[in-house]
């Protein structure tokens, strides 16, 4: 019988963190548990417990060894230059605020703090690197207690149980498709393509490669993938990718005839250059001249001097790249002029 | 010249000063961390489970404190039998002793010849008024949750 912990020796991918609620507090575990908790291979002071990334954490204990060190910061300011008797009053007062201090902050052993840090190893042992301690008053052990009560409970409905990643996450743990239409996009964008085939992009090894990365791990899935090829996954990959792009207006068809020759909304020289000479040209008119012309007559134009499929999304898309050159400037709210 | 201790001070929970240099001191260091003192009821040491030297906490009530022989006895009450613990007060004087008082002690157990089990206490600390049933309560969550768990560990691990 395969144990638990061997499911989650695979550690989960940083990427996913942060959903995790116990990273993001300071966790309250048992000392012993902190120390002998295994640390990420991929972020070095990150710490695992039973599948959860831990960074901070929040102790209760009580001082058994304590090590005098020789150089303390010093903190606050003294007054230097005054008269004799308002500095000797003043240094009484300060003196006094010292020893209050001193008393509040200075830890002896038996006594009870409270402390929150991060977790680090240092030469070779591991650390708490404080961040806040206090010395906590309990005369009569309750905070003590509470928080051996309290303890187990936490490990029972927190730490113990399993960390489960939200459903969109889940379905494709390693296989992103938001990752992977992003990478899409990064690719066209970076290589300064005006125009593709979808096949074409099939062809791209490095986006194949994402596309074709294992392991869904919803049993739906499962079943998807041993009746389906890889290849056809692939496929279905990259067309979703392209319709995404689409919708968003990074990618469109300008002519129903070519019906596979992809337009990039960046790179299309032409249309940009339309647009442009249809807003200073425009701008003349006195219709338009006061307030600019409207995002809607700019979009039909567009529309009848270069293509009757353009999208609104294309448009904006579009006259956000001509504003950001300042090839136009938008004079209200959906209305462009050009000089 | 009186100076402040800074709140962002690193407080390792093994702690490592600046001044170590060599791996011999550090090591010398980690030798001199004590062992986490677990949690026994004083009839549990008196009837004998706890070993030699081992480290544990404990608490009772003050009953009688020999200055001159630097020991204390503590009792608590447990089924209507009074348990007694010897606790050596060497390294925690002085202290107030308040008889009658409430104490949790924290130390390592010596098994001296002839005399019994005695604790040699670290930490003597009064704690009156302290709801005694509630910790005991706190000791047994405590045992129970790590029970469970080494029982989840072994039968994972079959």
């Amino acid at each position: 019988m395969q144990p638990e912990s061997a499911k989650y020796e695979e550690e989960m991918p940083s990427l996913f963190w942060a959903l995790d609620p116990v990273f993001s507090t300071f966790a309250r575990l048992y000392i012993k548990d902190i120390k002998e908790m295994r640390e990420s291979k991929q972020v070095p002071g990150i710490f695992f417990y039973n599948g959860h990334p831990v960074r901070q954490v929040d102790v209760l204990g009580t001082v058994v060894l304590t090590k005098e060190r020789d150089a303390f910061y010093n903190y606050g300011a003294f007054a230097t230059q005054a008269s004799t008797s308002s500095s000797l009053a003043l240094l009484g007062h300060v003196k006094k605020l010292q020893e209050v201090v001193h008393q509040k902050t200075k830890l002896e052993i038996g006594d009870v703090v409270r402390i929150r840090g991060h977790m680090r190893i240092y030469r070779g042992q591991r650390e708490i690197q404080t961040s806040t301690y206090y010395k906590v008053d309990d005369p009569m052990y309750d905070v003590q207690i509470s928080r051996m009560l309290e303890l187990p409970y936490l490990y029972r409905e927190v730490y113990d149980k399993h960390f489960q990643m939200p459903q969109e996450a889940q379905s494709d743990p390693n296989f992103s498709m938001d990752m992977f239409i992003e990478k899409v996009k990064d690719f066209l964008v970076k290589n300064r393509i005006q125009t593709f085939y979808p096949q074409e992009l099939e062809t791209v090894k490095s986006l194949v490669s994402l596309a074709s990365e294992p392991a869904p791990s919803t049993s739906l899935q499962q079943v998807d993938s041993e009746n389906e090829p890889r290849s056809k996954l692939i496929h279905s990959a990259f067309k979703e990718a392209i319709k995404v792009l689409q919708n968003k207006g990074v990618i469109f068809l300008k002519s129903k005839c070519s019906r596979d020759l992809y337009h990039v909304t960046d790179h299309d020289k032409e249309l940009h250059r339309v647009t442009t000479d249809i807003i200073k040209a425009d701008c003349q008119k006195p219709r338009h001249a006061e307030n600019g012309c409207h995002f809607l007559h700019v979009l039909d134009s567009v529309r009848q001097s270069y293509s009757p499929y353009l999208t609104q999304e294309v448009m904006h898309r579009v006259l956000e790249l001509l504003e950001s050159n300042s090839e136009i400037v938008s004079t209200m709210e959906r209305r462009y002029t050009a000089f | 010249m009186h100076q402040w201790i800074h709140p962002y001070t690193s407080l390792s929970i093994t702690s490592t000063p600046e001044l170590v240099t060599t791996l011999k001191d550090l090591q010398q260091l980690c030798k001199m961390l004590p062992n986490p003192g677990i949690y026994y009821f004083p009839w549990e040491i008196s009837s004998g489970p706890v070993r030699d030297g081992e480290t544990l906490r404990t608490f009772g009530r003050l009953h009688c404190y020999d200055l001159a022989q630097s020991e204390a006895v503590l009792t608590a009450q447990c089924n209507s039998v009074q348990h007694q613990v010897r606790v050596c007060t060497k390294f925690v004087e002085p202290f107030q002793a308040q008889l009658g008082s409430l104490y949790v002690a924290l130390g390592d157990m010596e098994q001296r010849d002839g005399e019994g089990p005695v604790l040699k206490a670290r930490v003597l600390t009064c704690v009156e008024g302290m709801n005694l049933s509630m910790l005991e309560q706190a000791i047994r969550e405590q045992r129970k949750y790590f029970q469970d768990r080494q029982g989840q560990v072994e039968s994972g691990a079959s």
